[in-house]
């Protein structure tokens, strides 16, 4: 009995000695594990393993997480949804019960998820394993936002919490993802593979998510071996110098990938010289892409296509349309044709090094067709604050549109740019008002025919291409730092980069 | 230190908290915005769904009620709910501040250690060639900004030799008191090392200014006379008169570190009270700020109250009344 109890210790003591948690750098903070309330970046990103949702994306496909199957009852405004037969971390089935009570209790205790509380009603379980979803508005953006937004939490443990506002859920959060909570420090979260679940790491144990301040000690942490990925994009300049003198930290790799964020100049529509399609063509005619891509992104950047979207949005991009290119003399043949009386413009930029780089260039290409432009540079709340009031003529900005292309309903729609007691009532901040292509976004958000979706998307880039409402500039690549020194087994996707399930499922400690 | 005295003081301490309060009352007031628009800001909210989420923050009211609603909930130790952690800023706070007094008070209380010995022994020795190298020395480390310190002591002892670990607090995966304690001491090393060289040349030469105003004084002289040897009246009169005065500069010192401390945290990733202070304000958390902003005031108050005490209980010639 002694030898035994002795083996068993022995046992857990080595168990513990060769646990293999991977280790990954993320900036900022993991404060609070309440999913309803996520602050940070480094929250956002975590979560995601602790707690899933009814439906997800894979390859702009809506696909389903927890939900096994579902059908849609346009006509009454529901949707049907089946479950998969999954566990919580504490051993419990997942039921209807559990969806319909994490999906009443964001419309009751007003949770702030505002799509959701506009348009969503209630939840009913009908069985088991089905639940109805309600809406007070049903289209296909809805559809592809709700589901994908609320996440499903145990009724057992929360259903005594009186005010989920004030509550950090930082002891024990129970959720039905891959990952299970094993304990959260001040400066780390570990997490530990749920084995129930059919997406969780086979060979490591867990991950240890370490908050870190800024990217270069991250970086110093993995060259050193501290971090084995680095949960963030990585600096243009320290990929270039990476990937051009491999042998110097022959551990450290990068993965590049398409991007899914676009960077894109916007136009005040409310005022000439930016109201008129001329002056925006001229700008558009301009500026030297190539240019912009090399100086400020060191080439890990992609040419914008005429249609904003980026190639990650692969099931609706029209690639055909093209890329713009500088052209002086159209440039300035436009300018001519628009009311520009020379007078100095201002563009409102964010005081980040990528935003004052490419605002620079920007001025220098318009300088030559006789633009005067002025930057004005400031931090990220004054940039924001200035685009609600619609105070700006022009704002360097990006949308983040590969996972999402129907975002582009906020930011063009004429209903989303209208001042409302000095403020814009949506995103659409430049108040750009077209007829035409509200009814092609009109179209987007009513269809649910994959081939009809495609179309209206063809059609709103070309719109896009006619009336330049605001200009791609270019679409920055994925560029994530991982060290091989621990794990081997990293697998690329171009989709979803290195970060993913795959390389989860697949890597093995050295 | 008559008792009417400290009546007073308390007094005092007490409308200075009440002034403090009053004003970041009105000044997170008088933001754009109010306390609630994260949660209902998002445009495509019907205006009823809105005004509720007001109410319940209770934005409904009149500006004079939530002020005084403000200040009963502050007597009562309640500064409200951080938007960012989703629980009251009051234990937010309390679970920052020992780290926070980890990493300031052992460096500090180690360089003034060794600045008293070296500020008295360089005072002795005034004009002289090590008076005036200990001077130089002591100043140039002065002129050093204390980022790139650290970042040098990261680099070096962090990243090239690879003796101390780059940042964080301890190494969450160890289960053991001990083996955390220990992990702790490590990742404390290379913070308490940037703070001690920062803070000892500058006390160095507050002790050495000190304790040559003391060498001035006619009890020295009658030491002298009286035949007592250099180290006795080092001993015995000069750095026993410093203590009273270097002990507010340290009280006051420290107070100001709690808040202040932000560079240090920010690059070795030490979760204090200045990394928070840091993150309510990027994240517009208004609560915690005005709470960390209100910490810092009552501490200051605290520690100058202290250092008066202390002060007096170290020289008796310090009379308050």
């Amino acid at each position: 009995m002694k030898r035994t109890l002795f083996l068993l210790l022995l046992l857990i003591f080595f168990s513990s000695l060769f646990a293999s948690y991977m280790n990954v750098a993320v900036i900022g903070e993991i404060r609070s594990l309440n999913p309803y309330f996520l602050n940070s970046t480094a929250e956002r990103q975590v979560i995601g393993y602790i707690y899933e949702t009814l439906l997800s994306t894979e390859n702009g496909k809506t696909v389903g997480l927890m939900a096994e199957s579902w059908e849609v009852d346009l006509p009454n405004r529901v949707m049907h949804v089946t479950l998969k037969d999954q566990l919580f971390h504490d051993g419990k089935p997942v039921t209807a019960q559990d969806v319909a009570f994490s999906y009443n209790l964001t419309v009751q205790k007003r949770l702030p998820m505002g799509p959701v509380l506009a348009y969503f009603i209630r939840a009913e379980a009908v069985s088991e394993r089905q639940v109805d979803l309600y809406f007070r508005v049903l289209n296909a953006s809805v559809l592809s936002f709700v589901p994908m937004a609320i996440p499903v939490i145990p009724q057992h443990l929360w259903a005594d919490i009186e005010s989920p506002r004030d509550f950090p859920n930082t002891t024990n959060p129970v959720g039905s993802g891959s990952m299970m909570f094993n304990n959260l420090t001040p400066q780390t979260l570990t997490l530990d593979s749920f084995h129930e679940h059919p997406d969780a790491p086979k060979n490591i144990d867990g991950i240890v998510f370490h908050m870190v301040q800024d990217e270069t000690m991250g970086f110093l942490g993995l060259v050193k071996g501290d971090y084995d990925y680095l949960y963030w994009n990585l600096d243009p300049s320290l990929a270039s110098q990476l990937l051009s003198n491999p042998g110097r930290y022959p551990d450290i790799h990068v993965a590049t990938t398409h991007g899914e964020s676009v960077y894109v100049m916007l136009f005040n529509h409310r005022q000439a010289p930016t109201s008129d399609v001329h002056f925006r063509k001229a700008i558009q005619d301009a500026l030297n892409y190539p240019e912009i891509v090399q100086k400020v992104f060191r080439d890990y950047a992609g040419l914008p296509y005429y249609g904003i979207l980026p190639k990650t949005a692969s099931h609706v991009v029209d690639e055909a349309l093209g890329i713009p290119q500088q052209d002086l003399e159209k440039a300035k043949q436009a300018l001519a044709a628009s009311g520009y009386d020379g007078s100095t413009l201002k563009i409102l930029c964010f005081s980040s090094k990528e935003y004052m780089d490419m605002g620079e260039y920007i001025k220098l290409y318009l300088s030559k067709i006789g633009v005067k432009v002025e930057l004005d540079v400031k931090g990220h709340e004054s940039v924001m604050a200035e685009m609600k009031k619609g105070n700006f003529d022009m704002v360097l900005t990006s949308f983040s549109l590969g996972f999402h292309p129907e975002m582009l309903y906020y930011y063009l729609h004429s209903s989303r740019g209208i001042l409302q007691d000095g403020q814009v009532s949506g995103f659409n901040y430049g108040g750009y008002n077209d007829p035409d292509m509200d009814a092609i976004l009109d179209r987007i958000w009513t269809t649910f025919s994959e081939d009809e979706l495609k179309e209206s998307f063809f059609d709103l880039q070309a719109r896009i291409k006619q009336t330049v409402p605001m200009l791609p500039l270019c679409v920055p690549l994925q560029l994530e730092a991982y060290s091989t020194r621990n794990f081997d087994g990293w697998l690329v996707s171009e989709t979803e980069g290195v970060f993913n399930t795959q390389t989860l499922q697949n890597v093995t400690p050295k | 230190m008559s008792l009417s005295y400290l009546v007073r003081r308390l007094l005092l301490m007490l409308l200075t908290i009440f002034v403090a309060l009053t004003f970041s009352f009105i000044l997170i007031r008088s933001l754009p915005g109010d306390p609630a628009e994260r949660y209902y800001g998002d445009p495509r909210l019907p205006q009823e769904i809105k005004d509720e989420i007001k109410a319940s923050f209770g934005l409904d009211k009149p500006v004079m009620m939530q002020y005084f609603i403000f200040l009963g909930n502050a007597f009562r130790g309640d500064l409200g709910v951080s938007f960012t952690y989703c629980q009251k800023v009051v234990p937010v706070i309390v679970s920052r501040l020992p780290w926070t007094l980890i990493l300031t008070v052992i460096p500090t209380i180690l360089s003034m250690l060794v600045a008293l010995n070296t500020g008295v022994y360089i005072a002795f020795n005034r004009g002289k060639f090590l008076d005036r190298f200990m001077r130089f020395f002591a100043f140039s480390l002065n002129a050093i900004p204390t980022f790139w310190l650290a970042l040098l002591m990261v680099m070096g002892l962090g990243f090239y030799a690879g003796w101390f670990p780059l940042q964080g607090m301890y190494d969450p995966l160890l289960q053991s008191g001990w083996q955390r304690l220990w992990s702790v001491i490590q990742h404390a090393f290379l913070p308490w090392l940037t703070l001690f060289i920062i803070s000892t040349p500058a006390f160095s030469i507050q002790v050495r200014n000190l304790a040559l105003n003391i060498l001035g004084e006619d009890f020295i002289v009658t030491a002298r006379a009286k035949g007592l040897v250099q180290s006795e009246i080092r001993r015995r009169h000069v750095l026993r008169n410093s203590l009273g005065p270097l002990f507010s500069f340290l009280t006051l010192r420290i107070a100001g570190l709690v808040g202040g401390a932000v560079l240090i945290e920010t690059i070795f990733s030490w979760k204090g009270m200045g990394l928070l202070v840091l993150e309510a304000s990027r994240n517009s958390d208004y609560p915690l700020l005005q709470a960390t902003v209100l910490m810092t005031i009552v501490l200051v108050i605290i520690a100058n109250f202290s250092a008066d005490l202390l002060q007096a209980a170290f020289d008796p010639r310090v009379r308050y009344g």
